[in-house]
């Protein structure tokens, strides 16, 4: 998450993909680094293990929140 | 951000309870830090206390010599310990951890990997100190062993925000985050102590920090031969280790003097371990690897390697990655291999640093 808003604070859109344990983590890290309204595309959780297939499958599902949040409003600075 | 909550209580024991309250403790009671206890220790230091020892970009924070003070006053140390936390906090400062990427840092407090973040003091100050090199080592009942640890993981989640189960995420941990500190026997140790190795006077102080697994075991009591004990080693280190990299062998007492009577050195030590730990593979099994791309580090953490035509895989990058330590009893067998978790150091240097005297 810090990397991601290093990379929105240097003017290249970002989103931040993790899985589901991770959610507060993330949330908490937007915050502290001064994204307060930030949200991440969360994932079911385990996807280190997934197989190629599954992997394409999660990749496609979440693309539209990935789009959304990296050009569109889900990356608001507070 | 530095910031600097207080609580007021007129009485102690209502105080520790707002610390367990405010989550500023590793879920043990702290000792409330009054100004003039934090005043006793900065004033025992001698330094300046908005000094920035250690800066931690990831979760914007930054430890002071004051906060690393509070937080040591806490841990229920003496203000003559405080130099050994001022010096370790100057150890995971150094740019050497992570080989320039300093986000390795971080990740061994935050990965779920789970490393505890190990001290290893060696000089005149463990004496000083009555810090525990012998029997039970890596145990309670030595206050300076005990509070120097606890004084790095309270340091850990109320200064540099790695609350666990936020941004600490360790699936399971282990005991060495409550704390992790021990010292070197540089008496019975057949050897040049760590420090000695790596350049300091003997009698300079100076404390070795690592991010550090859990120690496993090494059972021997049956070996009275450098092989025969050195086998049980690297037997374990091929269990223990997790990344090829800097791995920890913290030897018993008794151990070392068996080995030291067959007069091996270190380095003898260390090259046989290295060769115990790797096997030899054929030329189609390195192809298959990734061929020329030496180094290569699959998910079982091997290390592919290529030395003088022949190929091996191993777990360590050179016999240098051995950290080798005498520490625990004269009174069994016991030894341990302690392998570390985002521990990327330059194979052969330790991030050791000296203990200021006053």
């Amino acid at each position: 998450m810090h990397n991601a808003t290093e990379i929105e604070k240097r003017g290249t859109p970002a989103a931040v993909i993790c899985t589901q344990p991770f959610a507060k983590t993330a949330a908490s890290m937007a915050k502290r680094q001064g994204y307060s309204s930030y949200r991440a595309v969360l994932l079911p959780h385990p996807v280190a293990n997934a197989t190629p297939e599954e992997v394409q499958k999660l990749a496609r599902e979440a693309l539209p929140q990935v789009l959304e949040i990296a050009f569109g409003n889900g990356f608001a600075s507070s | 951000m530095v910031s600097k909550p207080t609580v007021e209580s007129s009485d102690p024991l209502e105080a520790i309870e707002l610390y367990f309250e405010n989550g500023w403790t590793d879920g043990l009671p702290v000792v409330p830090p009054t100004e003039d206890k934090v005043r006793a220790f900065l004033d025992y230091a001698g330094r300046d206390p908005g000094e920035v020892l250690l800066t931690v970009s990831e979760t914007s924070s930054r430890c002071t010599v004051e906060a690393a003070a509070i937080n040591a006053v806490m841990a229920g140390c003496r203000p003559e310990y405080f130099p050994v936390v001022l010096a370790a906090l100057e150890g995971w400062a150094d740019p050497r951890w992570g080989l320039g990427d300093r986000n390795y840092f971080y990740i061994s407090l935050a990965s779920t990997g789970g490393s505890a973040q190990l001290l290893i003091v060696n000089g005149p100050i463990r004496n000083e100190l009555s810090l525990n090199s012998g029997i039970n080592v890596f145990g309670p009942g030595y206050r300076a062993n005990a509070t120097i640890g606890r004084a790095m993981r309270l340091i850990i989640i109320n200064v540099l925000g790695m609350v666990p189960g936020l941004f600490d995420m360790s699936v399971q941990g282990h005991p060495g985050k409550y704390s992790y500190c021990i010292a070197e026997d540089e008496e019975q140790s057949p050897w040049p102590p760590l420090h000695v190795e790596k350049g300091f006077a003997p009698g300079q102080s100076a404390v070795t920090v690592m991010g550090a697994r859990a120690p496993v075991p090494v059972t021997d009591l049956r070996s009275t031969t450098p092989e025969g004990i050195l086998s049980s080693v690297a037997s374990v280190m091929r269990v223990a280790a997790s990344h090829a990299g800097t791995i920890a062998v913290v030897l018993c007492a008794q151990h070392a003097i068996e080995i030291g009577k067959h007069g091996w050195s270190k380095e003898q030590v260390k090259r046989f371990l290295f060769e115990r730990t790797r096997d030899e593979i054929t030329e189609v099994q390195w192809k298959e690897a990734g061929g020329a791309r030496s180094g290569t580090v699959l998910d079982s953490g091997l290390l592919f390697q290529e030395a003088e035509g022949r190929y091996y895989h191993g777990i360590m990058r050179s016999a240098d990655d051995v950290m080798l330590v005498v520490a625990g009893g004269n009174n069994g067998g016991f030894s341990s291999v302690i392998s570390g978790w985002s521990y990327w150091i330059p194979s052969g240097e330790y991030i050791i640093k000296p203990i200021r005297a006053r």
